[in-house]
């Protein structure tokens, strides 16, 4: 399945995830004592050439990232404006902007292997309350492992129903899909335990 | 103990699926995404714990760089948006809701399963989701309501879709109802 993270052997892929991880805590907590708007505009324009400064592709994929957050950014910038605080609002916006572009930063330049064993790292000390963390890493296996057969299946069942005839798709269909998926949950529990369990 | 774990896994996987589905038209002609359905019905036939583990497994798998939210989003930065309010509120909502069904066994699942679904995924998820949208976007309440208000039919009718979709898997599927179980 593709992530959302881009392949390279960059400064920035080079990098410990947890280093990444850590420096984006810092930054987040950082940026919000940062009030100045031309300071703002730096520091966003920075985080710019820090995607160029990994490849011309980073650069592409972060600004498609950031399209999505146009409409939420907008509406929260049109409010303030109302009420005429400008340059507040703008401060306001300009943050919300910063914050998403660096956390997609450390997501598109990390591998999905590296994040999932600092994850399952974080979660360590879970078992000195008696928490068994094994578990949770054959659950995030099965999930990226399922998640695409389980989109094949739904397009499928919908492909299904297409030709039979139905133009627009109903609700309905997600009754068929989850049974469909029930059923394959009893089918994997039983090999798992036909193999020595968990 | 395997089939908690498998349930949890496949049904966050399933959250994704239908995410990722085209957008599903009412009668009416309004269009929804299946994802908070996929948090509800997570509730609904997982149970409170249960339930909760999958929408925490789906959201690990977000953060961790997979697309997987509606129209291909994920990443970190989805949970810097003011919106992220209902990422952090989906587990809370799931297992409140799948509290209820426990609460609730043998009665007609249907209205249970969507009256569960508009305690947790709509009154407390918005409980969550919206002061965290006015800390976030420094808006006052009745702005953020407004902002959030389009999504609140869309979620009623989601509510009763839950019903109708948890009545289908109970008499198809009865033994899957991991939240009516007996053996706890």
């Amino acid at each position: 399945m593709l992530a959302i993270s881009i392949a390279g052997i960059s400064w920035a892929h080079k990098l410990r995830v947890g280093y990444k991880l850590a420096t984006l805590s810092i930054l987040s907590i950082f940026i919000f004592y940062v009030n100045s708007l031309f300071l703002l505009l730096l520091i966003l324009f920075g985080i710019l050439l820090l995607y160029y400064s990994v490849s011309i592709a980073v650069l592409r994929k972060g600004i498609l990232l950031l399209r999505p957050l146009i409409l939420v950014i907008g509406l929260i910038w049109i409010f303030h404006i109302i009420r005429e605080e400008f340059l507040s609002g703008t401060v306001i916006c300009l943050r919300l902007i910063i914050l998403f572009a660096l956390a997609n930063f450390v997501t598109l330049s990390s591998r999905l292997s590296d994040m999932i064993e600092l994850f399952l790292w974080i979660l360590h000390p879970l078992k000195l309350i008696g928490v068994r963390t094994s578990p949770i890493g054959l659950a995030l296996g099965m999930v990226i492992r399922f998640t695409p057969v389980l989109i094949a299946r739904s397009k499928q069942l919908l492909e299904s129903w297409r030709a039979r005839g139905l133009k627009h798709i109903n609700w309905r269909i997600i009754l068929p899909i989850f049974i469909t998926v029930i059923d394959d949950a009893d089918r994997v529990a039983e090999a798992i335990r036909a193999r020595g369990g968990i | 103990m395997e089939k908690n774990i498998v349930y949890v896994a496949l049904f966050a996987g399933l959250i994704a699926a239908l995410g990722l589905l085209p957008k599903l038209t009412l009668v009416s002609g309004i269009p929804i995404t299946a994802q908070s359905l996929g948090v509800m019905l997570c509730g609904v036939i997982l149970g409170s714990k249960r339930g909760a583990l999958a929408v925490l497994l789906f959201l690990s798998l977000v953060a961790l760089g997979l697309p997987l939210l509606a129209g291909g989003r994920g990443g970190l930065g989805v949970f810097t948006t003011p919106w992220a309010g209902f990422l952090f509120g989906f587990p809370i909502a799931a297992f409140t809701t799948g509290y209820l069904m426990e609460k609730f066994r043998n009665m007609p699942i249907n209205y249970v399963a969507s009256i569960s679904s508009i305690f947790g995924s709509i009154i407390v998820l918005y409980t969550i989701a919206i002061p965290y949208y006015m800390i976030a976007a420094k808006m006052d309440f009745i702005s953020s309501l407004v902002i959030m208000s389009p999504f609140i039919p869309g979620d009623i009718i989601k509510c009763i879709l839950a019903g109708f979709i948890a009545n289908g898997i109970y008499k198809s599927r009865p033994n899957s109802i991991l939240s009516w179980a007996q053996t706890r």
